[in-house]
C-alpha cells in the first residue's frame, strides 16, 4: 500500500521521498477533488453569478447601494482585531511567560468558551446587555452613559461580541509563538539592553510578530462576515454585509448584485491581507 | 534580574490583573449560560401563582425544571443528535480525506506543492457568508435540493482545511527513516503503517479530529444557508427563538461545556501519564 | 423514544466506518415510530390512513408551538387520523421563504412540507407559477364552510388550490410605561419621539399599508405612485433612525423580552406574548390597520392525501374555534365563532366587527409588485 511509503521510493537522507510521482497525488486526490468541486467551482459559480443581468455594473451599484454598509462592517472588524491584540497581547504573555505551572489551565480557560455553542454565547451577552441588565445598570451608576443610554443596538454593543467571539483566535497563535521563543535570548537581552522595556520591544516582541499577525487574520476575516452578532445585539443601524447577504441571498431578483457583493467582500478581505503581510513582512501565512 | 526586580513588580502586576480581567471577560456569558439553565422566566401573579414566560431572557426565579424535563422539547432534542451524527460523519471523511493530504505534503516533495498548500489555506482566508453563498449558487445552478447532504458536503469543505494544517504540524518533524527501517525489518506496508505510522501521528490526527468536531457542531453561517429544511442544533435555536427561548437550550449548552470539559481533562491527564510512562 | 433514539445514536458511533450509510441515517428521523405509535392506538379511527403531514408555519400559529405535539389541535388530529405531524417554524417571511425553495419548485421537485402558510399574495404567485398541487377537493367537505368573503379570490376562484388559514390585524403593539403616553395612531408610531425604539415588518404590505393609510390612501386603491411616494416615506424615517429595526416575525421577540418600546404588530404574536407582559397594549391605530390572510397551500410534491385531511380536519368549525380563540387571530371558517367562549366571541381581535377599520390590499400586477418591491427592498434593506 501506498501509505507506507515503502514501494518503489528509494531512501533519501532526508527521509522524504522525491521520486515517487503518483504517490503524493494519489494520498492528495480525494481532498483535492472535494476542494475542487465544493470550493473552486463554487467560487467561479459565484463570480459567473456576479455578472449575470448587468454584467459589470452590479459591482458598481455595490458601492452605491452598499457603500455605507461595506465601510461599517470593514470598521467594526478592523476596531474589534485592534482591540484583540490589546486585551489579547497580555493575556497570551501573561500565560507564556508568567504562569508558570497555571499554563495549562488558563489555556483550557481561553478556549474552554468556544465549547459553548457560538448562538447561545451570543444570546448570553444580550441577557447581560438588556436595558435592565447588568452591564447597563453598571453604566448608569457610573455615569459612563447617560440616563436613558442604552448598550444594546449600538454600534459597541456589536463591535464587543465580534471582539468577544473571535477573541481566543487571537490569544492562541500570540501564545504559541510567545512559547516558542528561546528563553535563552530573553536571559542574555538584560546584558545587552538592562532594561525590561528594552527586552520586550527589542527581543520578545519582533519575535512574536507572526503570532500577532495569524491572530489578527483569524479574528479580522471572521468578523467581516459574520451576521449572527450584529442581527442579535445590533439593529438597523449596525446591519453589516453579511446581513445584507443573508437577507436576501435567496432572492432571485437579487442574486447577482449579492454574488457582486460576496465577491467584493472577498477580494478587499484578501486585499487586506496581502497589505499587511507586506507591511508585517511575514511571508508565510498561519 | 534583582536589579530590575522593583521596577518590574509593578508592571508585572498590572498584566496580572489584566489577564485575569480578560478571562473574566471570556466567562461573562458562559456564566449567564449556565445560571439561566437554572431559570424560569416569567412572572408572578397577584394571586401568588406563577406564569413561565417564553424567553429565557431576564431571570424569574430558581428552578431545577430545565434540567429535570431536558426532553421537554423532543424537536429542540432532535435537532441537536442530528447535529451530533453530521458532526461524526464530518470528522470522519475530512479526518480521513485531511490525514491523507498531510502525509502527502510532509512525507513527499513534487511539483505543485505550492499551489496546492496556497489551496489549503485559501478556504481559512475566506468569511464563511462567501463560502457558503458560493456553495449555494452552486446548488442552485445544479439544482441539488438542500438538506443532510449538502450540511455534510460544506462542512468537509471547511474542516479538511483545518485538519491538514494541524495534522500536517504535528507530523512535520517525524523522522521517515524509521519506516524505511521497519520495512527492512520485514514488515509489510500495512504493518509498517499500523505500527511505525499510525501510533506517531494518532495524537495530532485526534487532536484534530475533536476541533473539527466541535467547528461542525457549532457552525450556523455556512449551515444555514446550505441547510434547506433540515434544523441543526444552532439552526433550530435561531428559529424557535422568534416563539420562544426555553431553557433546555442551556441545558443543552451546558453538558456540551461540562463533556469537552471532561474530555479535555481526561486527554491531558492521559498526555501527563503516558509522558511519564516513556520517560522512565 | 429518548432511549430508542440513544441506542441509535451509540448504534451510529459503532458504524461510523460505514460513511455512506451514516450519511443515510442522519437524515432520517424516528417520526415514523411515533406514527405507527399512533396509528395502533386503540381510539385511532377506522379511516385512519397513517403518514404524516409536513407544515410549514409561521411562529404563533398553534397552541403551543413549541412543543408542537403537546398542542390540543395537532394532538387530536393525530389520535383521530392516524397521521402524524411534523410541524416546523419554517416561515420568518414570505419572501424570504420562497426563495428558499423556489429552485426546488421550478425544477418540479417536493420541497419537504405537504403545507404551507404563505400570505395570500405569496400564495397566488405559487398558484400562479404552478408550485401547489391541486387539492383532491372531495376530499375536502369542510370546504364549505370558507367565509363568503374569502370564497373566490380572483387568482383561485373555485378554492381547488388554496383555503384561508386565518386573518391577520396589522397593528400596533407598546408598552406605556417605555414611551410615557399611549400610541393612537399610526402618526404616534411614526412620531419623531420614539426615534430608534420602534420595530418595523419587512413585509411590504404591512409597513408600506401603514405608511399608505398615514397619508390618507386606502391600500385597495393605492396607485403604483403612491406605493413608491411611501417607499420614499419610509426611507425617509429610516434615514433618521426612526426604526430600531425592521424585522418579520422576530420582531416578537425583542417585543417579549421588553427590549422594543412600540412594534408594527400582528394581532395574534401580541396576545402570545401579553401572557408574560401584562403592560403590553394592543391598537389598532385610527387611520385603520392591515387586514391579510395566511393561506394553506399544498406545495408541489407535497403528499395530497395527508394535507388534505389537514385542511379538512381545520375547517370543521368545532376544531377551527377552540384553536383561533387560543392564537387570537380571525378564523376564516364559517360557524367557528359559536365554538368559542362568549369572551373570546366578543374580543374584536378575533372577531373584529364588520365595519372595523381593517383594509385589506388590492392584487398588485407583476410589474407593480417587482417595482413596489424593489423600492421597499432598497428603502429598508440596504
Amino acid at each position: 500500500m501506498a501509505l507506507g511509503g515503502g514501494g518503489g521510493a528509494k531512501p533519501v537522507g532526508d527521509g522524504l521521498h522525491p521520486s515517487n510521482r503518483w504517490v503524493p497525488w494519489l494520498l492528495l486526490g480525494p481532498g483535492l477533488a472535494w476542494l475542487f468541486v465544493f470550493f473552486v467551482i463554487p467560487l467561479f459559480e459565484l463570480g459567473r453569478g456576479s455578472l449575470v443581468r448587468g454584467g459589470l455594473s452590479n459591482y458598481s451599484n455595490v458601492f452605491s447601494d452598499n457603500g455605507e454598509v461595506i465601510l461599517r462592517t470593514f470598521v467594526y472588524a478592523f476596531v474589534a482585531t485592534v482591540l484583540a491584540v490589546v486585551l489579547g497581547y497580555p493575556l497570551a504573555y501573561f500565560i507564556a511567560m508568567k504562569a508558570g505551572r497555571f499554563k495549562t489551565l488558563l489555556l483550557a480557560a481561553v478556549v474552554l468558551p468556544f465549547f459553548v455553542t457560538y448562538l447561545i454565547r451570543t444570546l448570553a451577552w444580550k441577557i447581560l446587555l438588556f436595558g435592565d441588565g447588568p452591564v447597563v445598570g453598571f453604566l448608569h451608576w457610573t455615569g459612563l452613559l447617560s440616563k436613558n443610554g442604552e448598550v444594546l443596538n449600538t454600534h459597541a454593543a456589536v463591535i464587543g461580541a465580534l471582539l468577544y467571539n473571535f477573541l481566543p483566535f487571537m490569544v492562541l497563535p500570540i501564545y504559541v509563538s510567545l512559547d516558542k521563543i528561546d528563553r535563552r535570548l530573553l536571559e542574555a537581552a538584560p546584558d545587552l539592553y538592562a532594561d525590561g522595556r528594552r527586552t520586550f520591544f527589542k527581543v520578545t516582541l519582533p519575535l512574536s510578530l507572526p503570532g500577532v499577525f495569524a491572530g489578527s487574520l483569524l479574528t479580522f476575516i471572521p468578523s467581516c462576515g459574520d451576521f449572527v452578532n450584529a442581527e442579535l445585539l445590533g439593529g438597523d443601524r449596525q446591519r453589516m454585509i453579511g446581513n445584507i447577504i443573508e437577507k436576501n441571498f435567496l432572492r432571485e431578483n437579487f442574486r447577482p448584485q449579492m454574488s457582486a457583493l460576496s465577491f467584493v467582500l472577498m477580494l478587499l478581505i484578501l486585499g487586506g491581507v496581502l497589505l499587511y503581510a507586506r507591511v508585517l513582512g511575514t511571508e508565510e501565512l498561519a | 534580574m534583582s536589579s530590575g526586580a522593583v521596577r518590574k513588580r509593578w508592571p508585572s502586576r498590572v498584566l496580572g490583573v489584566w489577564a485575569g480581567a480578560v478571562v473574566a471577560f471570556l466567562f461573562a456569558p458562559i456564566f449567564v449560560v449556565v445560571l439561566f439553565s437554572f431559570n424560569e422566566p416569567g412572572r408572578k401573579l397577584a394571586n401568588g401563582s406563577w406564569v413561565t414566560g417564553r424567553y429565557n431572557y431576564k431571570w424569574g426565579r430558581f428552578s431545577l425544571d430545565a434540567w429535570k424535563n431536558w426532553n421537554a422539547y423532543p424537536d429542540l432534542t432532535s435537532a441537536f443528535y442530528r447535529s451530533v451524527r453530521i458532526a461524526l460523519v464530518v470528522v470522519l471523511i475530512s479526518t480521513i480525506l485531511g490525514t491523507l493530504m498531510s502525509l502527502a505534503l510532509v512525507k513527499y516533495r513534487f511539483k505543485g506543492k505550492g499551489i496546492v498548500n496556497m489551496l489549503l489555506v485559501l478556504p481559512l482566508t475566506m468569511p464563511e457568508i462567501v463560502l457558503g453563498f458560493s456553495l449555494l449558487t452552486l446548488f442552485v445552478t445544479a439544482n441539488v435540493s438542500r438538506g443532510v447532504i449538502t450540511i455534510v458536503i460544506a462542512h468537509v469543505m471547511f474542516c479538511v482545511s483545518y485538519i491538514t494544517t494541524t495534522v500536517k504540524a504535528r507530523i512535520r518533524g517525524f523522522d521517515w527513516r524509521l519506516e524505511e527501517a521497519a520495512a527492512d525489518l520485514g514488515a509489510n506496508a500495512w504493518r509498517t503503517f499500523n505500527r511505525v505510522t499510525l501510533p506517531i501521528i494518532a495524537p495530532g490526527i485526534a487532536a484534530a479530529a475533536l476541533l473539527t468536531f466541535a467547528l461542525s457542531l457549532d457552525d450556523f453561517i455556512i449551515t444555514y444557508l446550505n441547510s434547506g429544511r433540515v434544523e441543526t442544533f444552532p439552526i433550530k435555536i435561531w428559529i424557535t427563538k422568534r416563539s420562544s427561548i426555553p431553557p433546555q437550550i442551556n441545558v443543552f449548552g451546558t453538558v456540551v461545556l461540562v463533556l469537552s470539559l471532561a474530555l479535555s481533562i481526561g486527554g491531558l491527564l492521559g498526555q501527563r501519564r503516558r509522558g511519564r510512562v516513556t520517560t522512565r | 423514544m429518548s432511549l430508542s433514539r440513544r441506542q441509535f445514536i451509540v448504534r451510529a458511533g459503532l458504524l461510523a466506518g460505514f460513511g455512506p450509510g451514516l450519511l443515510a441515517a442522519c437524515g432520517g428521523d424516528d417520526k415514523s415510530s411515533s406514527a405507527t405509535e399512533a396509528a395502533t392506538d386503540g381510539s385511532a379511527a377506522a379511516t385512519s390512513t397513517g403518514g404524516v403531514v409536513r407544515i410549514a408555519a409561521w411562529p404563533f400559529y398553534i397552541e403551543n408551538d413549541q412543543n408542537p405535539k403537546k398542542a390540543a389541535t395537532i394532538a387530536n388530529f393525530i389520535k383521530k387520523t392516524g397521521i402524524d405531524v411534523d410541524y416546523q417554524l419554517a416561515i420568518d417571511d414570505n419572501v424570504s421563504f420562497t426563495a428558499k425553495f423556489e429552485g426546488d419548485l421550478k425544477a418540479g421537485k417536493g420541497i419537504g412540507f405537504d403545507i404551507a402558510q404563505p400570505t395570500s399574495w405569496m400564495a397566488s404567485k405559487w398558484i400562479a407559477n404552478g408550485w401547489v398541487e391541486p387539492f383532491p377537493v372531495d376530499k375536502i367537505p369542510n370546504k364549505v364552510n370558507v367565509i363568503d368573503s374569502l370564497a373566490s379570490p380572483p387568482w383561485d376562484p373555485d378554492r381547488s388550490k388554496s383555503l384561508p388559514y386565518s386573518l391577520i390585524q396589522t397593528g400596533i403593539a407598546y408598552y406605556p410605561d417605555k414611551i410615557d403616553g399611549e400610541i393612537t395612531s399610526i402618526k404616534d408610531l411614526f412620531n419623531p419621539k420614539l426615534k430608534g425604539k420602534i420595530t418595523i415588518l419587512s413585509e411590504m404590505r404591512d409597513s408600506v399599508g401603514f405608511m399608505l393609510l398615514m397619508m390618507g390612501v386606502k391600500p385597495a386603491d393605492a396607485k403604483l405612485e403612491e406605493m413608491l411616494k411611501a417607499c420614499e416615506e419610509l426611507k425617509k424615517l429610516r434615514d433618521a433612525g426612526q426604526f430600531r429595526k425592521i424585522t418579520g416575525n422576530g420582531y416578537i421577540e425583542d417585543l417579549g423580552a421588553g427590549d422594543t418600546a412600540a412594534a408594527m404588530a400582528w394581532s395574534g404574536d401580541v396576545a402570545g406574548i401579553q401572557i408574560d407582559n401584562p403592560d403590553l397594549k394592543w391598537v389598532l391605530p385610527s387611520e385603520g390597520g392591515i387586514l391579510s390572510s395566511d393561506t394553506l397551500i399544498i406545495p408541489k410534491g407535497g403528499n395530497t392525501d395527508t394535507a388534505a385531511a389537514w385542511i379538512n380536519y381545520l375547517y370543521d368549525p368545532t376544531v377551527s374555534g377552540p384553536l383561533f380563540e387560543a392564537i387570537n387571530y380571525g378564523s376564516p371558517v364559517k360557524g367557528a365563532a359559536d365554538s368559542m367562549t362568549a369572551e373570546a366571541k366578543a374580543n374584536p381581535v378575533i372577531n373584529p366587527a364588520p365595519d372595523a377599520a381593517l383594509y385589506a390590499w388590492r392584487d398588485l400586477t407583476d410589474d407593480e409588485q417587482n417595482q413596489v418591491d424593489e423600492a421597499f427592498v432598497a428603502a429598508t434593506q440596504q
